[in-house]
C-alpha cells in the first residue's frame, strides 16, 4: 500500500465529526484528495461515469498557463539585465521575484479558501488552482508583495466566496483581484517604471509599454515601431509589461491546446479575436486620430497587452461566461469589441482588456437570458 | 424508407460488449414479476403468499385503472411478496411448477379478426392479457391514455446501448409474431414507425423486415432511443403524446394474439465481467439475476436495464419486469493516486482530456464517481452530449430555484433521460436524475391529481 495512504489511514479519525480535529475537515480532505483522488461507487442512474472530473479540467488550465508562466520568469529576468546574462541567469533572477508572488497569491487565496471552507463546511474547491495563478500573471514584477495578499484576498473573497464559492461568482476572481490593486494603488499598477524590474540603486529605466504610446502627432504604427516593439518582438514577448502577458505567442499556443481539449470554448476565443480584429480595421478606417491606438490596426490590437493571456484565460472562465453557445459567441466578440474601444478612446485605461472582460462577465446572465428565449422558442413546445 | 438526421451521440467503446451467440439456459426455480419498473402506477395485490397461478393470471392491477393488470410469467405458486420501502410491491415470486407441461391455452386472434375489432375492446383485451403496462406513453413514460387515439407508435429496434439485445437474435424465427404485434399496434394508433440501427439493416432485411422498418438511424447511443426519434419526427405539438414498446414485448404480445399463447421466455443480453460469456441468453422473462449470469465476483455489482440508464441491483433478487439486459461491473469505491495528472492511456471518456481520446479501442469500466461533485462551472459539457438539444445546467439551475415553469419552457418534457449529460459531467451533477425528477414531479402535479 502506498505510505502515503496509510498516514492518510491513521489520521483520518481524528478529522471525523467525532474526532478531535473535526474543525479542519476542510483543509483534511482537501489535502487527501489531492493525492488520492476519490472515486465512490455511483448512487444514482448513469451508473458509469467519465473520468473527467473538476480536478483535472482545472489542472489542464494550469498545465497550459506553465509556458506562460515560466517564460514570463523568464522575461522579467530579461528585462532586469537588459538580455546581458546567460539564459539561466536570467531565469533564476526573474524566478526569484515572480515566485513569492505566486506563492504569496496562492498562500492567501487558500488562507481564505479554507477559511470559507471550514466555517460553512464544504470542501475546498478546485478554482482557487487557477484564480492563484492568473492573478499573479497580470501583474507587475515590481508590485509589492502585500499588495499581492490584498488583492488576491478581494479577489477571493469578494469576487467568489461571497456567492457561495467556485462555480456561482458573477466576475471572474483573479480580473476581481486585478481590478482592486489596479484602482487601489495605482501607483504599483501603471505609469512607465513599474513594468521593468531593476537593480535596487539603478534609476529606473524606462519600461514603457506599448499601449501607453501615442498622443504625440504622427502615425501610431511607426511610433510603436520605433519605440521597439515590431510586430515579432510583440509577439514572441521579450518586452516589458505584466508578468505574464507578454508572449502573444505562448498565450495562444495555451489557448489552442485548451481549445483543442474542449476545456475552453472554441466560441470565446475565436469570437473574442474576430471582435478586435474587426473594430480595430473599422477604427483604422474611421477618421480619426492617427496618433493614437485609435489607428492600431487589427495586429498590434491582437498582440500588444493582455489581450492573448484574457482572451485565452479569462474570458473562457466557463463560471463567469454565457452558458449557451450563441451567448459564447457574443460575450467573446463584445470583449474584442471594448477591448479595443478602451484602448483607443479612453488613454487613461491603456489596459482594456481587464476592464472588458469584467464588464461582459456582469453581462453575461442578461446574454444567457436572452439566447434562452431564443433557443426556447424554436422547440416544438412540449408542456 | 428514410434515413434520420445526424444526432450527438456517445462516441467511446466499452470493453465486455455482449456477443451475438444464443445460449438457452434451463428454467430456474423461481421466476418473478418485477413491476416497479413501470413508474407512477399505484400497485394493488391481487394474490396472496401461496397462492396457485398460471401464466397469465393477474397478479397486480394499477389503482388508478383497476383494468391495468400485471400477469404472472409462470406456472406454480406465489413463493414471497417482496416489499421495499413504504411497502411498495417489489418483487412477486413465484415458485415454479416444474412438472407443469405450460399454461393454458386461449382463443387466438387472428389478423382478421383483428382487423374488425373495435378499438376499445382491443384495449380491453390487452389491459386483461397484462400487456398494456408495457406500452408506454412519452413524455412521462407512464401507462398510455386509452381514451384517444395515440398519435404515433415508435418502435425501436435498437436504443444503440452496446449492452442491448442485438435485434437480429431475439427477432429470429419470430417474423410473423412481430408482424402481428405490429398490426395490434397499427389499430391503436395513427401511425407506428419501426426504426433500426445502419448496422442491423442488412441482417434485418434478410429476414425480410425491411418493408416493416420506417427509417434507420445512427448506430450510436442514444440515436435509437425512441425518445430521441420521436424528437427527430414529430411535427406538432399533438405527437408529443406518443407511445413506444420494446420490441421484445411486441413480439410476444403478436405471438399471444396469433397463437393464443403467452411466450414466457426473453433474449437477455449479459456484458461486462460476468462468469459466463458476454452473450445474448434466452431465459424465462423475470429470471433470477444469478440464474441469469452466474456467480458474480466480490466487490462487482449489476447494472440492469441499459447500462446508462439502468440501476445497481443486488444480486439476489429477479430481473425487472421489462428489462433486458445486465451488465456485470466492478463496484468498490476506489481513489487514484495523483488522479488528475495522469495521462490516463486507459481511461474512457468522452471528454479530450484523456490520451485515450486519440484512440478508438474499447475500454473497461466501472461503476464510479471518478470525483468528487461540485457546483456547476457551466462548462456546457452537458449540452455539447444532448441529443434533443437540451440544456441540462439551465434546467438544472432552474429546478433549484425551484422554477417549473422556467423548466418547462426549456424543453424539459423532451429529455428521455439518456443519462450522457451525467456521463459526462466534470463536477459530478446528477442532471439526468434532476430532470427526470422534474418530469415526474410535474406529471404527479398536473396529470395524476
Amino acid at each position: 500500500m502506498n505510505p502515503l495512504k496509510i498516514i492518510f489511514k491513521k489520521t483520518d479519525p481524528y478529522f471525523q465529526p467525532e474526532g478531535p480535529f473535526s474543525r479542519f475537515k476542510g483543509i483534511y480532505s482537501a489535502t487527501r484528495t489531492f493525492f488520492f483522488v476519490p472515486s465512490p461507487v455511483t448512487k444514482t442512474a448513469p451508473h458509469v461515469r467519465d473520468h473527467i472530473d473538476l480536478k483535472r479540467f482545472m489542472s489542464l488550465v494550469i498545465f497550459a498557463l506553465l509556458p506562460v508562466t515560466l517564460f514570463g520568469m523568464f522575461n522579467v529576468g530579461y528585462q532586469y539585465h537588459g538580455g546581458g546574462a546567460s539564459v539561466l541567469e536570467m531565469f533564476t533572477t526573474g524566478a526569484a521575484h515572480v515566485l513569492p508572488i505566486i506563492l504569496v497569491s496562492y498562500g492567501v487565496g487558500f488562507f481564505w479558501e479554507i477559511l470559507f471552507a471550514t466555517v460553512r463546511g464544504h470542501e475546498v474547491t478546485e478554482g482557487l488552482l487557477i484564480t492563484g495563478l492568473l492573478f499573479p500573471l497580470t501583474l507587475p514584477p515590481t508590485i509589492p508583495l502585500w499588495q499581492v495578499a490584498l488583492g488576491i484576498s478581494f479577489g477571493v473573497v469578494m469576487g467568489k466566496e461571497v456567492f457561495g464559492g467556485t462555480g456561482r461568482n458573477l466576475l471572474n476572481p483573479a480580473l476581481t483581484a486585478r481590478a482592486f490593486v489596479f484602482f487601489s494603488y495605482p501607483v504599483s499598477m501603471s505609469g512607465n517604471a513599474v513594468w521593468r524590474l531593476t537593480a535596487p540603486g539603478v534609476d529606473a529605466m524606462s519600461g514603457a509599454t506599448a499601449l501607453s504610446l501615442g498622443g504625440t502627432g504622427g502615425d501610431i504604427q511607426e511610433m510603436i515601431f520605433n519605440a521597439g516593439f515590431s510586430l515579432d518582438r510583440l509577439f514572441v514577448g521579450l518586452h516589458p509589461g505584466s508578468i505574464g502577458e507578454t508572449s502573444a505567442f505562448l498565450c495562444f499556443v495555451g489557448a489552442i491546446f485548451l481549445m483543442v481539449i474542449r476545456v475552453a470554448s472554441f466560441r470565446i476565443i475565436l469570437g473574442g479575436i474576430v471582435g478586435v480584429i474587426t473594430t480595430a480595421l473599422i477604427f483604422r478606417v474611421l477618421p480619426g486620430p492617427t496618433d493614437t491606438w485609435f489607428s492600431a490596426g487589427p495586429l498590434y490590437h491582437l498582440f500588444s497587452g493582455g489581450f492573448a493571456l484574457g482572451i485565452s484565460f479569462m474570458a473562457t472562465d466557463p463560471v463567469s461566461a454565457p452558458g449557451t453557445d450563441s451567448g459564447r459567441w457574443i460575450y467573446g466578440f463584445l470583449i474584442g469589441f471594448f477591448t479595443v474601444l478602451l484602448r483607443s478612446v479612453n488613454p487613461a485605461y491603456v489596459e482594456g482588456v481587464m476592464l472588458s472582460i469584467l464588464f461582459m462577465n456582469v453581462f453575461s446572465p442578461l446574454i444567457d437570458h436572452v439566447t434562452l428565449k431564443i433557443t426556447a422558442a424554436r422547440r416544438i413546445p412540449n408542456v | 424508407m428514410k434515413r434520420l438526421k445526424t444526432v450527438r451521440t456517445f462516441q467511446s467503446k466499452f470493453n465486455g460488449v455482449p456477443e451475438a451467440t444464443v445460449t438457452s439456459l434451463a428454467t430456474p426455480e423461481t421466476v418473478a414479476l418485477v413491476p416497479v419498473t413501470a413508474p407512477f402506477v399505484k400497485l394493488k395485490l391481487l394474490v396472496r403468499e401461496n397462492d396457485r397461478v398460471d401464466v397469465g393470471t393477474p397478479l397486480v392491477q394499477d389503482k388508478r385503472d383497476p383494468q391495468v393488470l400485471f400477469v404472472s410469467p409462470g406456472v406454480g405458486t406465489v413463493e414471497a411478496i417482496v416489499r421495499g420501502p413504504r411497502r411498495v410491491v417489489q418483487e412477486i415470486v413465484i415458485r415454479l411448477d416444474q412438472k407443469s407441461q405450460g399454461a393454458k391455452e386461449m382463443a387466438p386472434t387472428p389478423l382478421e379478426i383483428l382487423d374488425a375489432m373495435p378499438r376499445m375492446e382491443l384495449i380491453q383485451l390487452l389491459k386483461q392479457r397484462g400487456f398494456w403496462p408495457f406500452i408506454r406513453q412519452f413524455p412521462f413514460m407512464d401507462v398510455p391514455d386509452s381514451q384517444s387515439p395515440f398519435p404515433m407508435v415508435v418502435i425501436s429496434l435498437h436504443c444503440g446501448d452496446p449492452f442491448a439485445p442485438d435485434p437480429s437474435v431475439f427477432l429470429k424465427d419470430q417474423q410473423a409474431s412481430f408482424r402481428h404485434g405490429l398490426a395490434i399496434l397499427e389499430k391503436l394508433a395513427e401511425k407506428v414507425i419501426v426504426v433500426a440501427p445502419q448496422r442491423f439493416f442488412s441482417s434485418l432485411k434478410l429476414m425480410g423486415l425491411a418493408k416493416h422498418i420506417t427509417h434507420v438511424t445512427q448506430d450510436e447511443y442514444p440515436a435509437g432511443d425512441p425518445g430521441v426519434i420521436l424528437y427527430q419526427i414529430k411535427k406538432n405539438v399533438a405527437d408529443n403524446a406518443s407511445c413506444t414498446m420494446d420490441p421484445q414485448e411486441l413480439i410476444a404480445m403478436g405471438h399471444l394474439f396469433s397463437t393464443g399463447r403467452y411466450q414466457t421466455k426473453r433474449y437477455y443480453a449479459v456484458g461486462g465481467t460476468p462468469a459466463r460469456l458476454p452473450a445474448h441468453y434466452h431465459a424465462r422473462m423475470g429470471s433470477p439475476l444469478k440464474h441469469l449470469m452466474g456467480d458474480i465476483n466480490q466487490g462487482t455489482g449489476v447494472i440492469t436495464g441499459g447500462i446508462f440508464t439502468g440501476s445497481l441491483t443486488p444480486v439476489d433478487v429477479h430481473m425487472g419486469t421489462g428489462l433486458l439486459s445486465a451488465i456485470v461491473l466492478n463496484a468498490t469505491d476506489k481513489d487514484s493516486f495523483l488522479g488528475f495528472a495522469w495521462p490516463g492511456k486507459h481511461l474512457l471518456s468522452e471528454s479530450r482530456t484523456f490520451i485515450s481520446s486519440l484512440g478508438s479501442a474499447p475500454l473497461d469500466m466501472d461503476a464510479t464517481l471518478h470525483g468528487e461533485e461540485r457546483a456547476c462551472i457551466n462548462c456546457g459539457w452537458c449540452d455539447k452530449k444532448c441529443p434533443v438539444d437540451l440544456l441540462p445546467q439551465f434546467i438544472m439551475k432552474a429546478m433549484g430555484a425551484g422554477e417549473m415553469e422556467d423548466a418547462l419552457a426549456l424543453g424539459v418534457l423532451d429529455c428521455t433521460g439518456c443519462g450522457l449529460c451525467t456521463f459526462v459531467c466534470p463536477s459530478k451533477i446528477d442532471l439526468a436524475a434532476i430532470m427526470a425528477l422534474a418530469k415526474e414531479t410535474y406529471h404527479r402535479e398536473r396529470v395524476i391529481s
